[in-house]
């Protein structure tokens, strides 16, 4: 059974072009402060906007992902990684069943975006007034399906003590740098081992004169800002080391025009990057084409992830 | 009688001072690597993204432990109305919950990739946070435990000393360290974490620990005439904690072994049969069945020396508990996610010394807050009323 429907032209330039339809609506002038997240400065109206976004990413490991780590190779040039962090996406790879009845299995995870995890009182009882509203207009006796209880925040957000990690409007689950203060609670939250924190290694540093090479001292961009990985020796403000790090679907880009890059980087055209609330995008087309073969890892968990594989139900155990 | 007091003095005086010189042998052995720590951040630890949590972790909770646990004893004494027979004994349970509460934050603080920015914290609302609720309690409870020291020295304000009494125990066990607990149990990715039971074991668990290294204190710090209290708190409050302590861990290992899920067994059987299994029936060789075997046997557990040790071993076995709870579930962690990292995490030995010179920091500290604090109030009471009669 095929997994991809017909195309009549590139895959890279069809997502290109959906991102282009997607942020061709924000004025030019707003798509910085949209990638830093200075939502104050914003016209209520483009923030409405960046809210009606879904990002989200489908991965078809069932026949395209070859395990060839492209994706995991761009991500680590992209942000220059150490390593500590390596890379914001992971390749991993599980033998199940036992031989001769065995097969690999190959999930490339970067971070998952999930849209919940953690419910408060509050939002049950809202829920549940929602649904008796629904069915007293129906004519109906309530009944509560707790399949469609949405939490509010994904795990990571939920445990931050100083709100340094946050949800955007759009969807994508960033960090604040400046404010994070390197607890890693938020490492051991998420269930997809997806969070990274930064100690400070470097590649080079040891290697030739006991100097840092100029590219793994040089900065790089991250949530729209320049920052430096500089040795620990001082709080440098504007370096990364002493904080949690995680996949944000390479902002900086994606409001520029450009696709993540591991979505360009994949030698098997696995990657499918795109608004999910786009009916005409190339990731709404793949998911309608694929209705069975939608998983999403640790289902039971309720964190509604917004990376979907197309692939049969895969077993992440973390313990 | 003022030959007695003075010898009685001397022998309190010896053993701070004793104490004094461990704690400058402790800050100085860990010196280098303290600094090291501050200025290479935690790229000297064992720490990764694989392995989050570790040492540091696993002290700060064992002192966060040991202060809520030491709260209880004073609280205690209040409650029964014989602070006053016991004021030594008091003072001691303070100001060891007090430095206990410090050694567990600077822990925590130790531990932070950004220390720095700590207070974040305070000017941020995150109420779906336990970690920001436990950071608001621990301000409060340090804040009760200063006033509550310092009003017991100088012997004032009676009825703010019973009522930071009352408010201490709900803020010291379940606010401080049964949401300590809850940290770490409200994260569902780890499932040996996730659940009521962990709270419940911490509490429990905080006031064995706690009570015994006040207990183990007083046996060699506490005026002769108090230390009779000792022999009283091991009977009536340590031992049925540890009964009580051991039904939970009974209760905690074997249920989910009789469910048999292979998810939520892995851990447990790491720890009960893994490699370093060790840790775990050491805690229950020398921190539960030697202690109970002291504490209930008649000659044994009538003898101050041998309360003195079982209160010892109690209070330094903890440790292994402390353990057991943060280290086994982070392989797990780290196995799956972080495919070809750290099989096993060992703390470096920067943690090990980083460590013992905070100790041994706090140690001095204990030492002049001794001198100062343990003053039995004072002499002249009893010459007063000597001369009465």
């Amino acid at each position: 059974m095929p997994t991809m429907p017909e195309l009549n032209q590139d895959i890279r330039r069809r997502m290109e072009e959906d991102l282009e339809r997607t942020i061709r609506q924000i004025p030019e002038k707003y798509i910085e402060p949209v990638i830093k997240g200075d939502w104050e400065n914003i016209p209520g109206g483009v923030t409405n906007y960046v809210k009606s976004i879904r990002w989200g990413m489908v991965i078809n490991s069932k026949d395209k992902c070859g395990g060839c780590k492209a994706c995991t190779v761009a991500c680590a040039s992209e942000y220059k990684h150490s390593e500590d962090v390596e890379s914001y996406n992971r390749v991993i790879e599980k033998l199940e069943g036992k031989y001769p009845n065995c097969r690999w299995r190959i999930i490339s995870r970067p971070c998952l975006h999930c849209n919940s995890g953690f419910t408060s009182p509050l939002s049950f009882m809202k829920v549940r007034e929602e649904m008796r509203k629904r069915a007293k207009k129906m004519g109906v006796t309530e009944s509560i399906d707790y399949n469609t209880l949405r939490g509010e925040k994904p795990p990571c957000v939920a445990v931050c003590p100083t709100g340094a990690s946050h949800k955007r409007p759009d969807g994508i689950v960033g960090i604040t740098y400046e404010r994070c203060i390197g607890c890693r609670l938020c490492l051991v939250a998420c269930p997809y081992g997806a969070r990274y924190f930064d100690r400070g290694d470097f590649r080079t540093k040891n290697i030739a004169l006991g100097e840092i090479a100029p590219y793994e001292a040089s900065g790089f961009e991250e949530y729209g800002r320049i920052y430096e990985r500089k040795p620990k020796f001082f709080p440098w403000p504007n370096s990364p080391i002493g904080n949690a790090r995680k996949c944000q679907f390479c902002l900086h880009k994606i409001y520029r025009g450009e696709l993540p890059a591991c979505v360009l980087k994949c030698q098997g055209g696995a990657r499918i990057f795109g608004n999910l609330n786009d009916t005409e995008s190339l990731i709404h087309q793949v998911l309608k084409f694929n209705p069975h073969l939608q998983m999403k890892l640790r289902p039971e968990l309720g964190t509604d992830p917004t990376v979907i594989y197309i692939d049969e139900p895969f077993e992440f155990n973390l313990e | 009688m003022e030959n007695t007091i003075a010898r009685r003095g001397l022998e309190k005086t010896f053993a701070l001072l004793g104490l004094m010189f461990l704690g400058i042998a402790m800050m100085v052995i860990g010196w280098h690597s303290l600094t090291l720590r501050f200025a290479s951040g935690l790229t000297p630890t064992n720490l990764t993204s694989s392995w989050p949590y570790g040492l540091f972790v696993v002290i700060y909770i064992f002192w966060i432990g040991c202060s809520a646990g030491g709260v209880s004893v004073s609280s205690l004494l209040d409650f029964f109305g014989i602070e006053k027979k016991y004021q030594v004994v008091n003072k001691i349970a303070l100001w060891t919950s007090w430095v206990a509460l410090t050694a567990g934050l600077i822990f925590v603080a130790l531990d932070l990739g950004h220390m720095e920015r700590f207070f974040y914290i305070y000017l941020s609302f995150q109420p779906s946070s336990i970690l920001w609720w436990e950071s608001i309690f621990y301000l409060v409870y340090f804040a009760i435990l200063t006033a509550k020291i310092i009003l017991v020295y100088k012997d004032r304000a009676k009825g703010v000393v019973r009522g930071l009494s009352i408010a201490g125990i709900p803020v010291a066990l379940f606010g401080v360290h049964a949401g300590t607990g809850a940290i770490f149990a409200s994260i569902s990715a780890v499932s040996y974490w996730h659940g009521p039971m962990l709270p419940i074991i911490f509490i429990v668990s905080a006031l064995v620990s706690g009570s015994a290294l006040v207990n183990w204190l007083s046996t060699f710090l506490a005026p002769r005439e108090e230390r009779e209290f000792t022999k009283i708190l091991a009977k009536y409050f340590i031992l049925p904690m540890l009964c009580f302590d051991a039904s939970l861990i009974f209760f905690e290992f074997v249920t989910p072994l009789y469910g048999g899920h292979p998810e939520h067994t892995l851990v447990y059987k790491e720890v009960l049969l893994g490699p370093k299994c060790y840790i775990f029936w050491t805690h229950i060789v020398f921190g539960m069945i030697l202690p109970f075997i002291i504490l209930t046997a008649g000659r044994l557990r009538n003898s101050i020396s041998w309360v003195s040790l079982a209160s010892f071993l109690l209070f330094t076995m903890t440790f292994c508990v402390r353990w057991n709870i943060i280290i086994p579930p982070m392989k797990s962690h780290s196995e799956f996610a972080h495919i070809g990292e750290v099989t096993y995490y060992m703390p470096t030995v920067m943690e090990w010394l980083s460590s013992l010179s905070i100790l041994g920091i706090l140690v001095i500290i204990f030492a002049i807050g001794g001198f100062i604090l343990f003053q039995k109030r004072t002499e002249t009471t009893i010459n007063e009323g000597v001369k009465r009669e």
